[in-house]
């Protein structure tokens, strides 16, 4: 007897079982990374290494505020008091520079209110340099500046830079001082050699501080040129070659003192002598004393609200939504904590309004859908429809936004720069969450709870409009 | 070229607002900032950013759509842009702005794009649809507007929302540093529902000849 062939039988899978995983994976990982971000994780037993939580919450442990450490805006303050010195009690100079400014003679005996808010410029710009733009920099009835500072910036670096007078001179070998640091136009700071720690501090001129350079380094070729900070001298480097094209670079500087003197020289020389009154004292927050509780509550309230109108609107594909936004909050909180934004109202801003930008993408993608299931379509016809229509419209706003963002990060050095590398992020957080995430996580739905209209659209919505 | 009457007087409105904030800041009554945050206010900078955006927006508008989408959206940009930094330089009298001034300026862009962006897909695709008899490039604008009527409205909404829950959460000085944003999404409401739309009307594509 012949044997019958043996007939394969197709194996089905099981579409709902596959999308009820996803769907449990997915949000089980959405739960644990929101745990984590509330709470953070000792990495190790003994604590040495810890994942710090990341998300604000009002009140309770603060322990978020390492990650996100707030400025001086939203947290607790540290006021310095720099005062002015009187009479000339400034440090003696090697030399006296040749074009040095002419009030700076008498500033030392009483600060004009030109030299004042020069100093108010001056400490602004080396704050901002250090990326403090949170900060508050101030003249006081009396004449002294005060500078509010974040609590949780090194207040004592801090203090010592800003109290800096910063006025730097080039001098040859005999002390005799031919340039000083108000022809610099530029100044940043590189590796001098392989060996990783030796810093070098590269300075660029203006076309009267470039002849200059050239003249002298060319006279004193063979010898040195000193470069000397409030007349101490810190490099003394020998000249090999003229250096003419009005640019130098200084090797002999560790990576905090290249640091240092480049915000320095870049911020310019304060018109005045200053000293530090005491440590500082303890402050309240610029914006109001509750500002960072309440901020913290009011964009929660913001959240819940958003996502309560979606889920009334869209049902489950407005569930969906939230649970995307939520995402996609959660992730953009991770990213700024990592690239170590602060707790301020730049980083704020860019957070939700890359948000807000994800709240009209997802709002016009479910318009669209419900406008489709209404007229009759199916639900999973509807989303797709959605995606490759309307989903244009958002697509082209999160690439057009990113790609401003982007060049703008390229263009700018200030606070624009720091606000646009979060929001870049942010956005393509969002466009992942929104054209991606949001899309699978939707599709998983219609596959394990059914298509049924009602289950997309409002009932009213559907009687309104059927 | 010509531009709906209405367009033409809110561009009007927002160059009377722009040309009285520079005279005051040139008097020295605009552009208050807390905490002596204007000293490190780099004009320069503010303008480099203002210039990419518009330039940005021209090049990705014709890529994407056509020389109209991306002159209407060059438009939008540069209106908005200026119309914010003029009703904030204004407003600064009451609040005092903060030193983060010029980046929420250019982060008001998210609302050009949200709400002028839809509008022009909108524009382009119900001008696709209908032959030129039927409706006027006039028309079709204003039916673009109406379709993306609520749209608009829920992220004017959740817009205001968010700049809201900034301003009530601090003191005078929280409000001032938000104003840009405030500033930024009165403008780009103002150009998307009346100019911009009017203005890739009034810009008629050249018509291509018959081979």
């Amino acid at each position: 007897m012949a044997k019958q062939p043996e007939v394969k039988k197709k194996r089905s899978v099981n579409r709902k079982a596959v999308s009820a995983a996803v769907l449990v994976v997915a949000l089980a990982l959405t739960v644990v990374f929101i745990i984590l971000g509330v709470t953070g994780r000792n990495m190790d037993a003994q604590g040495l290494y810890r994942l710090l939580p990341w998300l604000p919450v009002p009140g309770g442990s603060a322990a978020w505020q390492e990650a996100l450490v707030p400025g001086a805006g939203l947290g607790d303050t540290v006021v310095q008091t720099f005062t002015p010195v009187q009479s000339g009690e400034a440090p003696a100079q090697e030399a006296p520079a040749q074009d040095a400014p002419a009030q700076d003679a008498s500033a030392q005996e009483a600060p004009t209110q030109d030299a004042l808010e020069e100093a108010v410029r001056v400490t602004a710009k080396r704050l901002n340099d250090l990326g403090w733009t949170d900060t508050a920099v101030e003249v006081s009835p009396e004449g002294n500046l005060v500078v509010t500072l974040p609590k949780g910036a090194d207040t004592g670096f801090l203090g010592s830079l800003l109290g800096s007078r910063g006025e730097f001179t080039f001098a040859d070998p005999q002390g005799e001082v031919f340039l000083n640091g108000s022809h610099v136009t530029s100044a940043g700071f590189g590796y001098a050699d392989q060996s990783g720690t030796n810093f070098a501090l590269s300075i660029q001129f203006d076309a009267e501080g470039k002849r200059v350079f050239a003249e002298k380094s060319t006279e004193l070729l063979g010898q040195s040129i000193m470069l000397l900070r409030d007349g101490v001298t810190l490099s003394n480097p020998s000249i090999s070659t003229p250096l003419t094209d009005g640019a130098v670079s200084i090797p002999g500087f560790t990576l905090e003192t290249a640091r240092e003197n480049a915000i320095l020289l870049r911020s310019g020389a304060l018109p005045f002598e200053v000293t530090l009154q005491g440590a500082g004292e303890p402050g309240a927050a610029l914006h109001g004393e509750r500002a960072q509780r309440s901020l913290i509550i009011a964009l929660t309230v913001l959240f819940a609200l958003a996502a309560v109108c979606l889920i009334v609107c869209f049902r489950l594909a407005g569930l969906a939504a939230a649970w995307m936004l939520l995402a996609q909050l959660a992730l953009s909180y991770f990213f700024s904590a990592l690239i170590g934004a602060g707790f301020t109202v730049l980083t704020l801003s860019a957070i939700w309004l890359s948000w807000l930008v994800s709240v009209f993408a997802m709002a016009n993608l479910l318009l669209g859908m419900r406008e489709d299931v209404l007229h009759g379509r199916s639900v999973r016809q509807a989303l797709k429809e959605s995606y490759a229509g309307r989903g244009h419209a958002s697509l082209d706003v999160y690439v057009g936004l990113a790609i401003i963002a982007v060049l703008l990060i390229i263009v700018d050095g200030g606070v624009i720069k720091l606000f646009s590398e979060i929001f870049a992020i942010c956005l393509l957080l969002g466009l992942a969450v929104t054209h991606l995430a949001l899309r699978l996580v939707t599709y998983e739905a219609i596959n394990l709870f059914g298509g049924k209209s009602e289950l997309y659209a409002a009932k009213r919505t559907l009687k309104k409009e059927g | 070229m010509r531009i709906n009457k209405g367009a033409a007087s809110a561009l009007v409105l927002s160059a009377l607002v722009a040309i009285l904030a520079l005279v005051l800041a040139l008097l020295g009554l605009g552009m208050k900032f807390n905490f002596g945050a204007g000293m490190t206010l780099s004009h320069l900078q503010l303008w480099a950013a203002i210039l990419t955006a518009a330039v940005v927006s021209f090049l990705f508008g014709w890529i994407r759509y056509d020389l109209a989408g991306a002159l209407a959206l060059l438009a939008a940009v540069v209106h908005d842009q200026l119309l914010a930094l003029a009703l904030s330089s204004l407003l600064s009298n009451l609040f005092g702005l903060a030193s983060a001034m010029p980046a929420l300026v250019a982060g008001s862009l998210a609302f050009t794009y949200c709400l002028t962006v839809p509008v022009l897909r909108e524009a382009r695709a119900v001008g696709r649809s209908v032959s030129q008899r039927e409706m006027s490039r006039e028309d079709i604008a204003r039916q673009a507007i109406r379709n993306t009527r609520l749209l608009c409205r829920v992220t004017v909404a959740f817009s205001a929302l968010l700049i809201l829950a900034f301003a009530f959460s601090g003191n005078l000085t929280l409000l001032g540093a938000v104003l840009p944003l405030l500033a930024g999404l009165a403008a780009a409401l103002l150009s998307s529902r009346l100019v911009t739309p009017f203005l890739w009307a009034a810009i008629t594509p050249r018509r291509k000849g018959r081979k």
